[in-house]
């Protein structure tokens, strides 16, 4: 079953777990079963104005390899799914 | 072709890593290159800005009735004229995602000035003077507020709101109260309590970094020409074409189809040239006015009014067991965003703790509207200031524990498969192969020796750092011509000798000369999407695509000539730049020349995407002599070792490294923007704000390390950023151990040290 990194702010509402295993052939899938056992969470982590359907500047990253697909990205039964800021940078 | 298909290559290169010479560099070095400065368009108007002298007012009123009187004006406009667009995230900037309607309101103050300097209307005249004189006739009366001038100010509650309806955001849940606080970011891993418990020793700091600029030497510039159909076109410097074609459009509500942007050749940035600032004025006053806008910055207004890279505030404690291994560490940062939220937030919290391997830590990041310009990217965007705060704790861990520096950093030190502040776990870094040049470096060999004046004394120091790098996408598009050259179009603007780098990739996989290569920088309308030069991406990720499009390059030549050859494609054998079958032998040139004479045209094309960032490291050592009397810091040596993967064009390479390390010994010894208590900038010249010269710097000694990025081809990693993260923790760990006086605050400027060495009673008078 794949996992989820939780990010330390949401922590508190997953009684402390820091990664979590979800059920779900997407990441979309897996914010949903995150949902609904631990209501609060994935509405943290998601939003209805962006195309990926994740949070602003939020990018998946599964294995080392990031993703801009956002909810719609596909996992496997061995992938740990991280949600993490987007970076640029300057030069 | 794919992304990722391929094994990368090491060594054993005919192109790479060799020093030709630079295709742009002859047109630079005699004046031929042209810059937007250069521009000159039938009928062109001139335009200037008239900015707030006030860091934080409303505004009553505006009256630009004598500005539109004025001989020889054609528009003047204000926020009026811009579109009224909503307040909502769109993706973009450095900081990744930005609310349009601050973004538009950066452009032209609506309604409130948040620094001094924000733009409140702007003149288009015939000439550039009568357009200055024009804008000092607008009358523009302001109700004065009590200024925010740094992030310990405005987390504090009491302090005047510069936005009432900004409300802090804890990682995706709204406070109710509106705040300065824009964003509070929370990371963290295992338990930083047990952590803290099981540590010998502990050490806490606090740290104020201060704002500080890019100091590229071109100020930005922009000329608008919109027409009667809509179509507008502008010509301008920055690190990225299409991000200013698609800021535009937002900001306009214009669509993007009806924008061209060219780019010109630019003069620096850093960073600092990733954002639009002058493009939507001289738009709107060219659609106004039906006349060609031409608008450049003095540097009064570069320094005043674009992003320099934010102040900080920032707390740090680490603990360690008395064998000198970390136990916990927990890291707070407040960013002074500028007067609009989204400042280097991030970044700064990822690569605080990054050299090190940690079980226990935690990092809270705070984003402070503060009454000052809108920050934007700077080199390793908010890497340097975290870094500083904790390489400069860790150096006192070390010397609490009795530790060698060094020798502590190898022992902590993060390596692949290690956690990372945000979560994931590190790829192949070279962080410990850093450490080991600079130990093994003829710098950290030689013992340094003592001043030779009573009031000096000398110091040596060390600091890693990290730049995670980024990805984004990239464009490229080849062309083979007749003579056998080839066409290379890339939609990276080159600001720091791209066009090379890139060139040599393609001439590796052609396996042709970097000379037969003509890069390009194409238009919005004729290269392919690509994304800022920035995060230092552009070698390793638009080299990318020059790679994919030289392969399918190749590919194409063989199936033309087997056609030619009336044999099948898959017997041909393309290596080294020539081509082979059934005794056929030409090499690329004649290959190309044979199949244009058939009436076979050969392009290739790729845009990529990489889903791997490959981040880098670097480690630096700083040796210097203090003056116990007045304060000054003089650098008497300075080796960076930096992990670049694969060095493409070596003094590109190193030419970055020392740039990084100019600007990071600036920062750390001079640099500042000096307010008053009303937020008046007072020093906006480069005469007062004092950049390092040559005459300041010794020769900095490079090392390049490789450790060659399993994701590219050739290896390729960015480096442009990680060299200017370490200079003002290796400098102030040198005072350390110069004089056993801890700095917390930059610049470390004679005024602030005299004071340090006063309070710790080491002053000479």
């Amino acid at each position: 079953m794949p996992r989820l990194y939780v990010p330390s702010a949401l922590r508190e509402l997953t009684d402390g777990q820091s990664d979590i295993e979800l059920d779900g052939q997407t990441v979309g899938d897996m914010l949903q079963s995150l949902e609904s056992k631990h209501p609060g969470t994935a509405s943290r982590l998601t939003s209805s104005e962006t195309a990926h359907g994740l949070r602003h500047g939020l990018v998946v990253f599964i294995d080392g390899e990031q993703f801009r697909t956002g909810t719609r990205t596909k996992v496997d039964d061995n992938s740990t799914v991280y949600l993490v800021l987007a970076q640029a940078g300057g030069t | 072709m794919a992304v990722n298909e391929f094994v990368t290559k090491t060594g054993d290169f005919k192109v790479i890593g060799k020093r030709p010479i630079r295709h742009d560099g002859a047109d630079k070095v005699t004046g031929r290159a042209t810059y937007g400065s250069d521009i000159s368009l039938q009928g062109m108007l001139y335009g200037r800005v008239l900015r707030s002298p006030h860091a934080h007012a409303d505004i009553k009123s505006i009256d630009t009735t004598d500005a539109e009187a004025y001989p020889g004006v054609h528009a003047v406009i204000t926020s009026e004229d811009f579109p009224n667009v909503e307040s909502k995230l769109v993706e973009g900037g450095e900081a990744g995602s930005q609310d349009l309607s601050y973004m538009s309101a950066n452009k032209m103050a609506r309604g409130k000035v948040l620094y001094h300097g924000h733009p409140v209307a702007a003149v288009a005249a015939e000439t550039r003077d009568a357009a200055e004189e024009a804008a000092r006739l607008i009358k523009v009366e302001y109700e004065v507020l009590e200024p925010v001038l740094s992030a310990r100010r405005g987390r504090d509650k009491s302090s005047p709101l510069l936005h009432d309806t900004l409300y802090t955001d804890t990682e995706g849940e709204k406070d109710t109260e509106p705040s300065n606080v824009a964003e509070h970011r929370i990371y963290g891993t295992g338990d930083i309590e047990k952590g803290f418990a099981e540590a010998d020793i502990i050490v806490e700091n606090e740290y104020d970094t201060a704002t500080v600029h890019q100091g590229y030497i071109e100020p930005h510039n922009a000329t608008a020409l919109w027409r009667e159909d809509g179509s507008l076109d502008i010509w301008c410097s920055s690190q990225g074409h299409f991000w200013m074609r698609n800021e535009t459009a937002k900001i306009l509500q214009h669509p993007v189809s009806k924008i061209k942007v060219t780019p010109m050749e630019i003069g620096g940035g850093f960073g600092g040239k990733t954002l639009t600032y002058l493009e939507t004025p001289a738009a709107l006053l060219s659609k106004k006015s039906g006349r060609p806008v031409k608008m450049w910055m003095d540097r009064t207004e570069v320094l005043q009014s674009t992003g320099p890279t934010p102040g900080s505030w920032i707390k740090v404690k680490v603990g360690a067991t008395n064998d000198g291994k970390i136990t916990a560490a927990q890291v707070e940062i407040s960013i002074e965003a500028g007067g609009f939220p989204g400042g280097p937030l991030h970044p700064s919290c990822l690569t605080s703790l990054a050299p090190y391997n940690l079980e226990n830590a935690q990092v809270d990041g705070y984003d402070v509207v503060v009454n000052k310009p809108k920050s934007a990217a700077y080199r390793a965007p908010g890497a340097t200031m975290s870094e500083f705060a904790v390489e400069t704790t860790m150096d006192e861990l070390a010397e609490k524990l009795g530790m060698d520096s060094l020798e502590f950093h190898m022992l902590n030190a993060s390596k692949e498969g290690d956690w990372r502040v945000d979560g994931p776990r590190f790829l192949r870094v070279g962080n410990i192969e850093c450490i080991e040049a600079i130990k093994s470096s003829d710098h950290w060999k030689t013992p340094l020796q003592a001043a030779t004046e009573p009031n000096k004394v000398r110091g040596r120091g060390m600091a890693s750092g990290f730049w995670g790098n980024a990805t984004l996408t990239s464009s490229a598009r080849g062309r083979v011509n007749e003579d056998g050259s080839v066409t290379l179009v890339e939609g990276s603007c080159d600001i720091g000798g791209s066009r090379t780098s890139i060139a040599m990739q393609m001439a590796e996989t052609l396996g042709i000369s970097e000379q037969d290569i003509v890069p390009i920088v194409g238009d919005t309308d004729d290269a392919g999407y690509t994304a800022v030069t920035g995060g230092s991406r552009t070698t390793a990720v638009t080299g990318l695509a020059a790679y994919n499009a030289a392969n399918e390059i190749l590919a194409k030549m063989s199936t033309g000539l087997a056609e030619v050859w009336e044999v099948k494609s898959d017997n041909i054998t393309s290596q080294n730049g020539r081509f082979s079958c059934n005794g056929h032998d030409l090499s690329f040139k004649e290959a190309a020349a044979l199949l244009h004479d058939n009436d076979i045209q050969v392009t290739g094309q790729s845009t990529v995407t990489p889903k791997t960032p490959a981040g880098a490291f670097s480690c630096q050592a700083a040796d210097i002599e203090l003056d116990l009397e007045t304060g000054k810091i003089e650098i008497l040596r300075y080796t960076i070792a930096q992990d670049a993967g694969t060095a493409i064009y070596p003094p590109y390479v190193e030419g970055q490294m020392q740039g990084g390390v100019a600007q990071g010994i600036g920062w750390a010894l001079n640099e500042e923007y000096w307010y008053d208590g009303e937020g008046h900038l007072r020093n906006s010249s480069l005469l007062d704000y004092r950049m390092p010269t040559a005459l300041d710097l010794p020769m900095i000694d490079t090392i390049i390390v490789e450790v060659p990025n399993p994701d590219h081809p050739y290896g390729v990693r960015g480096v442009g950023e990680v060299c200017i993260v370490p200079p003002p923790a290796a400098i102030a760990n040198a005072i350390h151990n110069a004089v056993g006086v801890r700095m917390h605050e930059l610049p470390m400027s004679p005024p602030k040290v005299t004071a340090a060495l006063a309070n710790a009673g080491k002053l000479q008078t």
